[in-house]
């Protein structure tokens, strides 16, 4: 589904991201691991355009789509989360979700004004959409209210729930569970895990600490100073003999 | 006493700015814009219609012509403006707007120089009209103008546009990331709102009659901001408030002077009191006296 080849990014002369290849497939669940630095949020932010790769090629469905823009990545199917969640404070939690969907007409000025039927029939629409992901990710209580009322792992749902309001085929998720404590980012993974088996979502997430993921990922790829260093299903890389050295850096 | 004629005047007044108000909201309130540039605009539909009128074209000619070369204007400026980051935004509009005036100022070819352009029509004669009457054409035509430009971008800004505008204020990244074309939202907005401040720009020419190039100095675009900021940037309604506030303040003083025997020029006391009004909304109520209302779509 998404093909990257020899994928490079370098900020000055530091290679951030190193010649790198890598395969998500449909329906599969991806975990991108390693220590903090090896170039897991870099490698997202090639692919999704934030930043320009100077080398290599990125394959969605086929279609080349390096160097895109980040809203015409959006526009193949690829969202994404950030590491610490970048929703809109001034906004509604409803808002945020519904701002996120697909093919809005009123999202177009002109028809903003001039179409104002369409728009509203459209918004009734989106809104029940909305309520419905808002009752998955379980945040309907807080539908009209504003995300400073949201603990850090609400945020985190919200991030989680604006993806799925854009009907993703490829969700890619920056460190759902970072910075939430270790019940709470279970749960999350719960939740995750039936919203993924419902829709047979293809995932390609980032996670610190393989152990959480572990039941979750289909295959982990291990990321160490911009390279991909060891791959396999997540009981192979757990117990190779080379994957602690690479965690504790020695 | 106040007189009918000084009402009416202050009305006018207040419902122009009221305009330059309600284009800066959508670009800074809305969408996070900064635009120390909007004297310049202001001054493109004075100069544009007060340039048409006096070379014999009606008055709508000149405000519609002042409309286009503004939007185009807009969008011209927006085309290196909306890379760069907001401070840097502010200052490339800053000196857009001097250099605008400057110019102006010192090739007298194209609009009489530091002359400026005298003789622009009024929108009615006021040889067969009386004065109140007058004033009172001008005040309708003028809350025309403000009610059209009221209403579509409160439709803008309570639609899913709106929340595209907001969330650009916000975080960029996410928006892109969302499927939001960043940069053509921008020039959008940036050319709607020169255009409508421009339009108030025309009408000011035609109901003062004539513009010079000190009429659009810094300090105009600074009262537009005291405006915006102490009606509440972030809202439709707020830029009347706004408006009518800061010109209260700044016509009020004239009036009390006669009154109130201040050891101080009544100028001055515009200047103190409405620094002391924009600091107290800054303190107290940083939203301004209207608050950011939620986005309603249906």
């Amino acid at each position: 589904m998404l093909k990257a080849t020899n994928l490079e990014l370098r900020f000055g002369g530091f290679r951030v991201v190193d010649r790198v290849s890598f395969t998500i497939r449909a329906a599969k669940t991806y975990a991108l691991i390693g220590p903090n630095g090896s170039g897991k949020t870099s490698l997202f932010n090639a692919i999704t355009g934030v930043y320009k790769p100077q080398g290599g090629k990125i394959f969605f469905r086929g279609k080349d789509i390096t160097s895109y823009a980040p809203h015409r990545v959006y526009r193949e199917g690829i969202v994404r989360t950030f590491q610490y969640p970048k929703v809109f404070y001034k906004m509604t939690i409803i808002d945020n979700l519904i701002f996120a969907a697909r093919n809005q007409v009123g999202d177009n000025p002109v028809s903003a004004v001039f179409q104002r039927g369409k728009v509203k029939e459209q918004e009734r629409n989106l809104k029940k959409k909305a309520l419905d992901v808002l009752d998955k990710i379980g945040l309907t209580k807080y539908a009209e209210s504003y995300p400073s009322e949201l603990s850090g792992g609400q945020l985190k749902l919200l991030e989680l729930g604006r993806a799925l309001m854009t009907d993703p085929k490829l969700l890619m998720l920056d460190e759902p569970a970072a910075g939430i404590n270790p019940i709470l980012a279970t749960q999350l993974f719960k939740i995750l895990r039936r919203i993924r088996d419902e829709e047979n979502l293809t995932i390609f997430l980032i996670e610190h600490r393989l152990e959480i993921v572990r039941e979750f990922v289909d295959w982990v790829y291990v990321m160490r100073s911009g390279k991909i260093v060891l791959e396999g299903s997540p009981n192979e890389v757990l117990y190779d003999k080379n994957f602690l050295e690479i965690y504790t850096g020695g | 006493m106040i007189s009918i004629e000084f009402i009416l005047d202050t009305l006018v007044l207040t419902v122009l700015f009221a305009i330059v108000t309600l284009s800066l909201n959508l670009k800074y309130g809305y969408t996070g814009l900064l635009d120390f540039g909007k004297a310049a605009f202001f001054a493109t539909g004075a100069y544009v219609s007060g340039l048409m009128t006096t070379n014999g074209y009606p008055p709508i000619l000149g405000i519609l012509t002042a409309i286009v070369i503004a939007a185009l204007m807009g969008l011209l400026i927006s085309i290196p403006a909306i890379r760069v980051r907001s401070d840097y935004l502010a200052i490339i509009t800053l000196v857009f707007s001097e250099t605008i005036r400057i110019i102006l100022k010192n090739e007298s070819w194209i609009a009489g120089g530091v002359l400026g352009i005298r003789g622009i029509p009024p929108l009615i004669d006021p040889r067969t009209t009386p004065y109140q009457m007058y004033l009172l054409t001008h005040l309708l035509i003028a809350l025309m103008l403000y009610m059209v430009f009221f209403t579509v971008s409160w439709l803008l800004t309570n639609s899913p546009f709106g929340r595209i505008l907001k969330a650009i204020r916000e975080d960029e990244i996410a928006s892109a990331m969302y499927g939001k074309n960043n940069t053509l939202v921008k020039a959008f907005v940036f050319s709607f709102s020169c255009a409508m401040a421009a339009s108030a720009g025309s009408l000011y020419a035609h109901y003062v009659g004539f513009v010079s190039p000190d009429l659009f100095v810094l300090a105009i675009t600074l009262q537009v901001w005291i405006m915006s900021i102490i009606g509440g940037p972030s809202t439709i309604s707020g830029s009347f408030i706004g408006a009518l506030t800061v010109l209260t303040i700044a016509r009020g003083t004239r009036i009390i002077k006669d009154y109130l025997n201040l050891p101080i020029d009544p100028n001055n006391t515009m200047f103190i009191l409405t620094g002391i009004l924009l600091i107290i909304t800054i303190m107290f109520r940083p939203t301004g006296l209207v608050k950011e209302g939620k986005i309603k779509v249906v």
